[in-house]
């Protein structure tokens, strides 16, 4: 789950739902059209009309035109309908729930961008088709002739705006369900191939004296450390590097450090701070982002503690190993002949008589 | 300030130690001996809270209603005389030469009966989001009874938020028509035969169209606000470390 798509998503349907709520809000209020007549004396009169007087007029060409901009206002609808649902659809997608259902509310949301591209395009159409025609003509801009923007041009704007947001939103929500199946088919070919080599590469593992068997590990757990910061796909591969000749120089063993020195901490250190704080641990984590830089002193400290580790969980292996597995056997009571059954474990072992009472030990 | 050196150097164990202990963890972790785990968490707590949006939309609503009562829908000024109409088209004292504006809706598009269609259309807009505003708060009430997800919670939420959006919409267009109309006046004035008509406004539709896009203003801002919660909220979960941190080889600060 990505956030930064979500809110992108999110930002983007918001930007086309908004322009077409204003470009809604344009188309009813604006003057489309101004019609050019002359009154009883001749002299040359200008009727505006918005998308009511449209309606009302008597000429015929306007009547036409009004079926356009009612088009205009159901796709404005549709932008907004479908917008809203892909909005629904980021939600759920950012909760987890539902991931069928954020997936088909989100590519729902791409229909917008079809019903801006008809917005635009016959908003434009209009603006085109009421230029050839003879008494009306598009309303200019504050009933300013020579100002070439034209009322209709407005909604055009929102139309405009409406479409790089679904364009944009389309481009983004295409591309992500695109990239896992082209992510898929480019990770499959390295993944045979390593799974081909897997055998070759394996080495048998051999059965090391304890000594070595502890040195090898310690070796082992040091380059794990350089993997982590590599790719979590070369992780599992991490002995397999280990086996690897330009990589063994790196493990030679180390030249012995002092282990006078004193450990490098700052004085006002306090543990309790340093791990109970969330900001601290945030900040001392931020810096496992920077490139490691060795420290044989701390390098020394880890191998004794890995040592030590791995010495308690050896002791640990050898102990269970070594109890002994208790036997169970019969035993008869010398003083009232009642046979009872017994565990008994190494060394002696007390026992009592059920029946009678009477002490005893089994060696 | 002088410190107990032998309180130092247990410091310094204590920690060495810690470190120690969790960088040969990870190191288990990268050997693939110890699978992964996100136990040791510095999860902060996150609450659910009431969603007071419910009530705030209600008063908005209510608010609306009030401006829809009590401004006048038509206000005209002529011959120094004032004309004020309400909802309905009622007027105090019934001025014949502004109901004549309305009697040939050519030129502004606006007839009497407009001015009763508006009003009803923005109050049915605003008891719907009443309607909502009280679903909202019942949900919450329920929520703090049977405790949802924060996720459920979360998409109930953003859902009515989003369905603010579609009753303000109809609230703005209910006003619109009227709207359109004082643009249509501002250019068809010199067509217009009311004598000495100086002024013509409709303050309770420009009020319903501001309150309008308010709502919807509002509702993406619950939107934006949800979003913003479920991700603290699911960052909370996702910023869990298997261990406090640190870098190998760095220097202890």
């Amino acid at each position: 789950m990505n956030f930064a798509f979500a809110k992108k998503a999110r930002k983007l349907s918001g930007l086309a739902i908004f322009s077409s709520i204003v470009g809604l809000t344009l188309v009813s209020i604006l003057p489309w059209v101004s019609e050019t007549t002359t009154d009883a004396g001749g002299k040359n009169l200008t009727i505006y009309h918005n998308i009511v007087t449209i309606d009302m007029s008597y000429n015929e060409q306007i009547n036409v035109l009004a079926g356009d901009i009612r088009l205009i206002i159901d796709f404005f609808w549709l932008i907004i309908i479908f917008g809203l649902l892909s909005f629904v659809g980021t939600i759920i997608y950012v909760s987890d729930k539902h991931p069928r259902l954020a997936q088909v509310s989100l590519l729902l949301g791409c229909l917008t961008i079809i019903f801006s591209i008809l917005v635009v395009f016959v908003n434009w159409s209009w603006i085109q088709k009421i230029g050839t025609m003879e008494t009306i003509s598009a309303s200019p801009l504050f009933g300013v002739s020579n100002i070439p923007i034209k009322y209709a041009h407005l909604p055009l704007a929102m139309g405009v705006i409406s479409l790089i947001g679904s364009g944009l939103y389309t481009w983004l929500i295409l591309s992500s369900s695109i990239k896992p199946f082209i992510g898929s088919k480019k990770q499959k070919e390295p993944v045979e191939k390593l799974r081909v080599q897997e055998p070759k590469t394996r080495q048998p593992i051999q059965k090391l004296p304890v000594g070595e068997k502890q040195d090898s590990y310690r070796r082992i757990q040091t380059r794990s450390f350089e993997f982590e910061k590599e790719s979590p796909i070369e992780k599992p591969y991490a002995e397999e590097e280990y086996s690897k000749p330009e990589q063994k120089q790196h493990l030679e063993p180390r030249k012995p450090i002092p282990t006078k020195q004193p450990f490098p901490l700052k004085k006002s250190l306090d543990i309790e701070e340093t791990y109970g704080n969330s900001s601290a641990a945030e900040e001392l984590s931020s810096r496992q982002d920077e490139p490691p830089s060795t420290s044989p002193l701390f390098e020394k400290a880890l191998y004794s503690a890995i040592e030590k580790k791995q010495m308690e969980i050896n002791k640990e292996k050898t102990d269970k190993k070594q109890q002994p597995a208790k036997k169970k056997i019969s035993v008869r009571c010398p003083q009232c002949k009642y046979i009872l059954s017994v565990e008994k474990g190494e060394g002696i072992t007390k026992i009592k008589c059920p029946k009678c009472g009477k002490e005893g030990v089994i060696k | 300030m002088s410190e107990d050196p032998a309180l130092n150097a247990k410091r310094e164990e204590k920690i060495k130690e810690q470190l120690l202990d969790e960088v040969f963890k990870k190191a288990e972790i990268s050997r693939g001996v110890r699978p992964p785990n996100k136990v040791i968490s510095k999860k902060k707590s996150y609450e659910k809270t009431f969603p007071k949006v419910g009530i705030l939309i209600i008063i908005i609503a209510i608010i609306g209603l009030v401006f829809i009562n009590t401004i006048p829908w038509v206000y005209a000024r002529y011959n120094d005389t004032e004309a004020a109409f309400y909802k309905n088209f009622e007027s105090k004292k019934d001025d014949q030469q502004v109901r004549d504006l309305f009697k040939s809706p050519y030129y502004l598009g606006l007839s009497i009966n407009d001015f009763t269609n508006a009003p009803a259309l923005a109050t049915y807009g605003f008891i719907s989001l009443i309607i909502l505003g009280i679903a909202i708060t019942i949900f919450g009430i329920l929520d703090k009874i049977r405790d949802f997800s924060i996720e459920t919670f979360t998409i109930i939420h953003f859902t009515a938020a989003t369905a603010i959006i579609i009753p303000g919409i109809f609230i703005i267009l209910s006003s619109t028509k009227i709207l359109g109309a004082h643009f249509l006046l501002y250019h068809n004035m010199s067509l217009i035969t009311t004598p000495h008509l100086k002024l013509l406004f409709f303050p309770a539709a420009f009020a319903v169209v501001v309150i309008g896009f308010v709502i919807i203003r509002l509702a993406f801002t619950i939107m934006r606000m949800d979003f913003n919660e479920l991700e603290k909220m699911k960052e909370t979960e996702i910023s869990e470390k298997p261990f406090s941190s640190y870098t190998y080889g760095g220097e202890l600060q």
